[in-house]
């Protein structure tokens, strides 16, 4: 008898467990394909009024054919919609309010922020981004200066959607990606400080399209100090960043040979850094290391690849090279006093004393009392024909 | 004439029953037959011409070499005890003798029976492995068995079963090798069975199964005397049924509806390779279909960009919601199949190219269906074929449609808790007290050997002692 009462009670918390989450979801939450608009880019950007805009690139499966069928000349696969409102939430709600279909936004891959907006304070964007949760966290950033709207003018001629442009430039990694997962972190973690990687709109004279095309490429970076916009990486800091940020897998550095002035390039191979901090009384060093592999692409000067001392002299030169441009990167955002590359956070983890210390004058603790220190190592592994000395 | 007389008053109505009296002087004896149904020329030679070739003793003296001796006739023969006997032998096929004043029979077995040859199997196929089949002959197919055990562990006990069709049910097993509880179970199960008829082996098949509810099968039915033979090997039980050619195996667990004949004649590597594909696609044609409309009508995000834009593009024009598209494209699939069963062969390639062209083509050209549900359908479909057993196949088929339902419903978490209740009524079954999902549930490393993959022979096939 008990045993039985106690199956039944068993049966009974079963089915409890299995309907009760089924509650969760449900007819009332299914939305067919068809009623669905699927956003694959964000754009916001502030007026002159201060006003925010924002704009959504939607993805139109209606004229895209799939197959063999030919595509409808003329007609684009994807369309801007506008909103205007005081702040990012409001804009939307008055661009969903003119469309057919229920906004989705799980496919959003990429956001890109226009310069009056992103100098103005990233922090209600962040507030908007942290509470949704239909968005996934690994969505890619990206700042223009200007009117970001515009950059959806381009022609996407390698691909059918110019948010897959977008995407493919960071995924290639020939600009240090950021998602913004990394921003959240890093403003509700650290400091609120980072890097926005930029896109540039130019005029492309294709002679094969027979017409001045816009054409949409990549720049430098943008700086953030605590939520806003403040400065501008050049394109050769901005390398510098992503050596400094990423694993890359492959780079080419062009470098001066220190004798004769010759250029010599190589593509870098598996770029790895390693960043640590060790503390020194009151100071605080971080020691980078970047190690890659290089294989010689081309090289001017006559110099006799079958001597080693000759290799080094190549090595030498890249690494030269290439920790300048660690260099520079680093130096703007310590000109700046802006903890670009987190590394405020080894100190706080690390060295919590030292921390609370510094945090009277953090900014400038964190300038005056943090000595990066990098060291760039390159192995040439491959010099392809070996030229042999004009004698 | 006692025996005569009850015979021929319960015969009366048999105009198929053959009579022929005998008198010789006081000894009359009378002799039975089926119409057809016994080798006549046996019958002449070793019966008939012995009774009239002229007796050099008296009558009691022949009585006793008959029925005491057994020395009369040069040729096997048995005596009934009771009158019913004589009758079941009678109608059985066999020639009955009745002497006039006995109340004894003589039967004699010279049955008669419309054979078909052994064939290829059709429904079983292997590339490599033995290609004969079991045929409708219990005896045949006994003998089937036989050839590939020699052992003389092998016990075969007799039943008979359906009051009015008296079918013969053959119980196989290898003394030794099978528990004796499932022995006894299954024979316990057999005498309790009240039924008029038993046509084929799925009468025993539910007959046995003691939980109809679930939509498993819970016996193993072939129709190669190989497998029969392996089974039996294994410590399983076989149920012969006479008058079928697909005999049952009991205790069957899912692993072995999964296991093809095939799996033992090739390498093991590839057989293993195989049986994974086969667990996979197991998978695909049971939740694939569910999968796609949950994802598509709850989860869309789910989906990588790229692909989403080619559903989305596809399914733009169709005017259904994508859980009635799924139900329009598997009933129609199921009709398909359900219909290229029936169709005579002539017809069938007509029906077939119809069906592809109509529902392949133009139903998409349409618009009425996306291509990526005929996709989805389509390869559904054809994995559902991978399961090698049939009526396993059947109840897949069956489950597909109630996931597709729950996951129309309640999206994923919908098909989570279909999967989860699924495992749950799996884990409760057992087939003949072996439960349901041995050896994975509970997991037995040492059957492992022959689970989810096959591992060479050599290293776990030995002598038995």
């Amino acid at each position: 008898m008990h045993i039985v009462k106690l199956t039944a009670r068993l049966l009974m918390a079963l089915c409890l467990a299995s309907i009760m989450p089924a509650l969760l979801s449900g007819c009332w939450s299914k939305q067919e394909l068809n009623d669905r608009s699927f956003v694959s880019t964000m754009i916001i950007d502030m007026n002159k009024e201060g006003e925010t805009e924002v704009s959504t690139l939607f993805l139109l499966p209606n004229r895209i054919s799939t197959g063999l069928e030919s595509n409808a000349p003329g007609q684009k696969p994807y369309v801007l919609v506008t909103g205007k409102g005081r702040n990012v939430a409001e804009a939307f709600h008055k661009l969903q309010r003119d469309l057919p279909r229920n906004v989705t936004w799980g496919q959003m891959s990429v956001i890109i922020i226009g310069d009056r907006y992103a100098r103005a304070g990233l922090a209600p964007l962040f507030d908007f981004l942290i509470r949704s949760t239909e968005f996934r966290l690994r969505v890619n950033v990206f700042y223009f200066k200007g009117v970001a709207r515009n950059l959806s003018k381009l022609a996407p001629i390698f691909e059918r959607f110019p948010t897959e442009i977008w995407r493919e430039t960071t995924h290639t990694k020939r600009i240090p990606p950021i998602q913004i997962r990394d921003l959240l972190y890093a403003y509700w973690n650290n400091l609120g400080d980072g890097y926005m990687p930029e896109l540039v709109l130019r005029m492309n004279n294709l002679l094969t399209e027979n017409k001045k095309m816009p054409w949409s490429g990549i720049g430098g970076a943008a700086l953030i100090k605590n939520g806003k916009v403040t400065d501008r990486f050049t394109d050769e800091e901005t390398e510098g960043i992503l050596v400094l940020t990423n694993d890359v897998d492959e780079l080419l550095v062009t470098a001066q040979m220190p004798d004769d002035e010759e250029l010599v390039s190589a593509r870098l191979i598996d770029i790895r850094r390693k960043v640590k901090a060790v503390r020194r009384g009151n100071q605080v060093e971080i020691p980078i290391s970047v190690t890659a592999e290089a294989d010689l692409v081309s090289i001017h000067s006559s110099l006799d690849l079958s001597n080693p001392s000759n290799l080094r002299k190549i090595e030498r030169a890249l690494q030269e090279r290439l920790q300048e441009k660690i260099h520079a990167a680093v130096d703007r955002a310590r000109r700046r006093r802006a903890d670009v590359f987190q590394w405020s956070e080894y100190i706080k983890y690390k060295y919590p004393s030292l921390w609370r210390q510094w945090s009277e004058r953090l900014r400038e603790n964190l300038v005056e009392n943090v000595k990066p220190e990098i060291d760039v190592r390159i192995h040439l592994r491959n010099t392809g024909v070996s030229r042999s000395n004009k004698s | 004439m006692e025996l005569t007389a009850w015979l021929n008053d319960r015969l009366q109505g048999r105009r198929d029953v053959v009579s022929q009296s005998i008198e010789q002087g006081t000894f009359i004896c009378t002799v039975f037959y089926l119409t057809g149904g016994i080798d006549l020329e046996m019958l002449q030679t070793h019966v008939l011409k012995p009774l009239l070739q002229p007796y050099p003793g008296q009558d009691e003296e022949r009585l006793s070499d008959i029925l005491d001796h057994r020395s009369f006739f040069p040729t096997t023969y048995s005596l009934t005890q009771s009158p019913e006997a004589a009758l079941d032998g009678l109608l059985n096929g066999q020639a009955l003798l009745c002497i006039s004043g006995q109340s004894k029979g003589v039967l004699f077995p010279f049955q008669k029976k419309s054979q078909r040859a052994v064939t290829i199997s059709e429904n079983e196929k292997t590339i490599r492995g033995p290609k004969e089949s079991f045929v409708e002959n219990i005896w045949t197919n006994l003998s089937l068995i036989r050839q590939r055990m020699k052992s003389e562990k092998l016990q075969v006990e007799e039943f008979t079963i359906g009051s009015e069709s008296r079918t013969l049910v053959l119980m196989l097993y290898m003394a030794g090798r099978c528990s004796p509880d499932l022995i006894c179970t299954i024979k316990e199960k057999l005498q309790a069975i009240q039924t008029e008829r038993v046509i084929g082996s799925s009468f025993l098949e539910e007959a046995l199964d003691d939980r109809l509810s679930s939509p498993f099968p819970k016996m193993l039915n072939t129709e190669r005397p190989d497998v029969v033979a392996s089974a039996l090997f294994e410590g399983r039980v076989s149920l012969l049924t006479d008058g079928t050619p697909s005999n049952l195996i009991a205790p069957a667990t899912l692993l072995s509806f999964m296991q093809s004949a095939e799996d033992y004649y090739q390498r093991y590597f590839f057989s293993s390779w195989v049986r994974i594909l086969r667990y996979l696609f197991f998978a695909v044609s049971l939740i694939l279909p569910s999968a796609y409309v949950a994802i598509t009508t709850f989860h869309p995000e789910m989906l990588p960009y790229n692909l989403l834009i080619s559903i989305a593009s596809s399914r733009d024009i169709v005017p259904f919601p994508a859980i009635v598209e799924a139900y329009i494209m598997e009933v129609a699939f199921e009709l398909m199949r359900e219909a290229g069963q029936r169709i005579p062969t002539v017809i069938g390639q007509t029906i077939s190219i119809v069906g592809a062209i109509v529902i392949g083509d133009a139903a998409v050209q349409a618009g009425i269906v996306s291509a990526p549900m005929l996709i989805i359908v389509a390869l559904t479909g054809i994995s559902s074929f991978v399961v090698p057993h049939f009526s396993l196949t059947l109840t897949v088929r069956f489950l597909r449609f109630v996931l597709l339902c729950i996951s129309a419903m309640f999206g994923l978490l919908g098909l989570l808790i279909g999967i989860i209740l699924l495992a749950i009524h799996l884990v409760s079954l057992d087939s003949f007290g072996t439960p349901y999902l041995s050896p994975f549930v509970p997991f037995k490393p040492k059957l492992m050997r022959d689970a989810a993959g096959r591992f060479p022979w050599t290293r776990w096939m030995r002598r038995s002692e």
